[in-house]
């Protein structure tokens, strides 16, 4: 009873160490666009790239730019959150949402930097603000 | 009908309760002024106080008069801190009026109608408010706290653009909105439109108090002082073109009022030439303003006159006359002619007028008349009405009683700031080389020898409400460096 | 005065039973209503607009390597509120320093240093109370590269019924070598709201 009790507690203690992987899987796992139902209902996000503009000292830094296009007119909070090669996020300036305005038919294009050039990913959030 | 009843009497009392209240207010402003003139300002202080229990905000609205008149005698003592204090307390009770919800304002409304005016909370004229700013505004610079001065000086210039849009459009949506009223049934209002339109009545209004179309009035809504202390301001803070060129727009447009004025257009032709780059800043020799608030400012004096309003008796229009009471605006005393100043040669150099608080404060009743008019007439009718109504229901001694109440609640509201000027005055002058500058009297007679800081640009703020009192000299930074030097002149009234 | 009384007093009533409750904002997720005077969410949308644009533009990069040492001057508050433009400022600061591109010094500033413990900390130099060898050296502070300057300007105007506010954020980072503003950037930010009193 004893031997299969110490058995199960290793093959738990095993797992506890190969869970350890497993969460660059879930990094994986993170959606990069997460557009809320209310928004998708009134517009539509056309495009969304990603680049990184050299820096004079050798580095560079992330950018992206997505379009959003509007059915109706509309009113949309965004947010870009920052991760770095490890999945941690990167702080930005505020953490806020940003606030846009869309006309009936309009599409706008936003940017956004990060913050360090040690981001490598993002996650970009559009809701409808209340 | 006993509901009617209950109405009558509930006037009644609410008339007994608060008839008197113009006759509290009246002590306090002549007490207030009993020490004013004589140049005492903690004893005026003194009347002005209010209890304010420490752990309950003070009510802003309710003691907005009073809060006018710390300010000022705070400032006058040199006591910037508590001026500002007071100042920024009553900047929230004139906020709060603004805001103010339906219901309250409406209760407040009802209250002006059945008694009279001086129920309301203080409102206060729009002028008053620019000068709230104005002279918060000097009191942020004497205490040497130029980026709150800046924000003081830019408030008055947006109160002062707010007034002008106000009186352009919303007096004309008031008078429209009486019309809309009238039309749509209101027996009331029908019978307040019909008394105000007829000719006997704006005749009798004409004779008696004097037809506001002749007033001597500005084209426009302006404080003169505080738009030439925004224009000073601004030449002496400029950071680039544009604060140059509002330094010009608010000297030119003060200048503008008064044609005659040599010192304005003096310093308006200065801020040009800054703003053009003709003159450089480098090559400005160190100036120094003189501005003199001089004498006791307009006060309200009540004008009682009987005119024929038209009553609805059924289908039958009956005019019967009646006693109403308007506020007027009186001009009080200034110290006589001018303040000097000698420069390094020993020229003396002597202010001149910019405005006159009586112009300021006629510009902008002229305005508001219509709606004064509006509402004596219909607090009038509305008496005459409930005259009626309790003849009817308890008879003679009913009417007998309503006819006293009615005498003694027709009453003008009077209050207003009692601590502004007559009139104001200014001069510009070279700062001597050696830094004192004597300062003189009327009659040439010297009142002090002041000492001008090695500074750009200087401002010698004089107020003097009468020849009993001191005249309160500030030397302040017009960059808000330093703290101000005060002083009160001449020495022996200390 | 009777009547008046009542109907405060019924007034309050009624208000009292729906006060708001004090409760903490969370600035992550706040979609409180907007205010007419400038907010922690303006200064936060300009900062972020400002950062943004600073370091996409490459001009706070040092081609030299290292990190620029920036000084921040005169932030003019030109608006009828008032504002403590460190706000602003220390958004632009912290974000700046955390990209690793630019260190803020407090050991200058127009009206004296900002901190100014960089200094007292030098008087203990022939003090004998002081270990010596752990007192500063001369010679040691580092000058500015870059000076951050601005100005808050704010202009209103009637519409229709209502009153526009427009409150203008710009933004001047010049380089002390040479003078020149090597990076601008202005964030207007727009409200429109009742006309019935001031906006402050």
């Amino acid at each position: 009873m004893k031997s299969v009790l110490f058995a199960s507690l290793l093959v738990l203690g095993l797992a506890g160490c190969a869970s350890q992987p497993e969460v660059s899987n879930l990094l994986a796992d993170r959606q990069e666009l997460k557009v809320d139902p209310e928004v998708i209902y009134i517009t539509a996000v056309t495009e969304l790239f990603e680049e990184r503009i050299p820096q004079p000292d050798g580095e560079s830094l992330l950018q992206i730019q997505f379009a959003v296009e509007a059915r109706s007119d509309a009113e949309l909070a965004w947010k870009v959150t920052w991760f770095d090669a490890k999945g941690m996020t990167v702080p930005g300036v505020g953490e806020g949402y940003r606030k846009a305005s869309l006309l009936t038919g309009q599409t706008r294009y936003f940017k956004a930097t990060a913050p360090h050039s040690r981001a490598t990913s993002y996650q970009l959030h559009l809701r409808e603000p209340k | 009908m006993t509901a009617l009843r209950y109405m009558i009497l509930a006037a009644f009392a609410t008339v007994l309760v608060s008839g008197c209240s113009p006759f509290q207010h009246r002590d306090q402003l002549a007490l207030f002024n009993a020490a004013y003139v004589t140049g005492d300002y903690d004893a005026a202080l003194k009347t002005v106080s209010f209890p304010a229990p420490e752990n309950k905000p003070v009510d802003t609205q309710e003691h907005l008069l009073e809060l006018l008149h710390q300010g000022e005698m705070y400032r006058l003592t040199d006591r910037n801190s508590e001026s500002t204090k007071a100042y920024d307390l009553a900047e929230e009770g004139m906020k709060g009026q603004d805001t103010m919800g339906l219901l309250a304002s409406t209760a407040e409304g009802l209250m002006a109608v059945m008694v009279n005016d001086s129920e309301r909370d203080y409102k206060a004229l729009l002028s008053e408010a620019v000068l709230v700013n104005t002279y918060k505004g000097l009191a942020f610079l004497a205490s040497g706290n130029n980026d709150y001065a800046r924000v003081e000086f830019n408030r008055a210039n947006d109160r002062t653009r707010r007034a002008v849009d106000y009186f352009r459009k919303e007096i004309a949506a008031q008078q429209a909105a009486l019309k809309h009223e009238a039309e749509g049934g209101s027996q009331k209002a029908s019978m307040v439109r019909n008394s105000l339109q007829s000719g006997s009545f704006q005749s009798a209004v004409d004779n008696r108090y004097g037809a506001p179309s002749k007033w001597s009035v500005f084209p426009e809504f302006i404080v003169p002082f505080s738009t030439y202390l925004h224009g000073l301001y601004f030449l002496a803070n400029a950071e680039g073109g544009s604060d140059y060129e509002r330094a010009v727009t608010s000297l030119a447009r003060v200048a503008e009022m008064s044609p005659g004025n040599r010192m304005l257009q003096a310093d308006a032709d200065l801020a040009e030439s800054l703003a053009s780059g003709a003159q450089s800043l480098q090559t400005l020799p160190p100036q120094v303003w003189i501005v003199y608030e001089n004498g006791l400012g307009p006060v309200l004096r009540e004008s009682r006159l009987d005119v024929p309003l038209f009553l609805t008796y059924g289908n039958q229009q009956v005019p019967s006359y009646f006693s109403i009471a308007l506020p007027v605006y009186t001009d009080r005393s200034a110290v006589p002619g001018s303040i000097g100043a000698a420069d390094s040669s020993g020229e003396v150099i002597r202010t001149e007028r910019i405005s006159d608080m009586g112009k300021v404060v006629r510009t902008e009743m002229k305005e508001r008349f219509s709606g004064i008019l509006t509402r004596a007439v219909t607090s009038a009718i509305s008496k005459a009405v409930l005259q009626r109504e309790a003849a009817e229901q308890f008879g003679p001694v009913g009417q007998l009683f309503a006819a006293v109440l009615t005498i003694a609640t027709t009453q003008a509201d009077l209050r207003s700031w009692q601590a502004l000027p007559n009139h104001w005055q200014t001069a510009r002058i070279d700062r001597p080389e050696n830094g004192t500058l004597p300062l003189l009297d009327h009659r040439g007679e010297t009142l002090g020898a002041l000492e001008i800081p090695q500074q750009p640009f200087t401002l010698v703020y004089v107020k003097r409400p009468t020849l009993q009192a001191p005249a309160t000299v500030i030397i302040m930074d017009l960059q808000g460096g330093a703290e101000a030097a005060f002083a009160r002149l001449p020495k022996w009234y200390e | 005065m009777l009547i008046r009384a009542v109907v405060i007093t019924a007034g309050l009533a009624v208000l009292a039973g729906c006060a708001a409750p004090t409760r903490y904002i969370d600035p992550a997720a706040d979609d409180g209503p907007v205010a007419m005077t400038m907010d922690y969410r303006d200064f936060e949308k300009a900062a972020t607009d400002a950062v943004e644009d600073m370091l996409a533009s490459g001009a706070v990069n040092n081609p030299n390597g290292g990190r620029y040492i920036m000084v921040v001057s005169r932030i003019t508050n030109d608006t009828m509120q008032r504002i403590d433009t460190d706000q602003l400022t220390k958004k632009i600061r912290v974000a700046l320093l955390r990209s690793g591109k630019v260190v803020t010094t407090t050991a200058v500033g127009l009206n004296g240093a900002e901190d100014e413990m960089t200094q007292k900390a030098r008087e203990l130099r022939e003090s004998e109370e002081f270990d010596q060898s752990t007192v500063q050296s001369k010679g040691t502070l580092q000058a500015p590269d870059l000076s951050l300057s601005g100005k808050i300007l704010q202009r209103n105007h009637k519409v229709g019924k209502e009153q526009q506010v427009e409150y203008y954020i710009q933004l001047s980072l010049t380089e002390l070598a040479s003078g020149l503003a090597i990076w601008e950037g202005e964030t207007p930010i727009i409200k429109r709201g009742p006309n019935k009193s001031v906006t402050w």
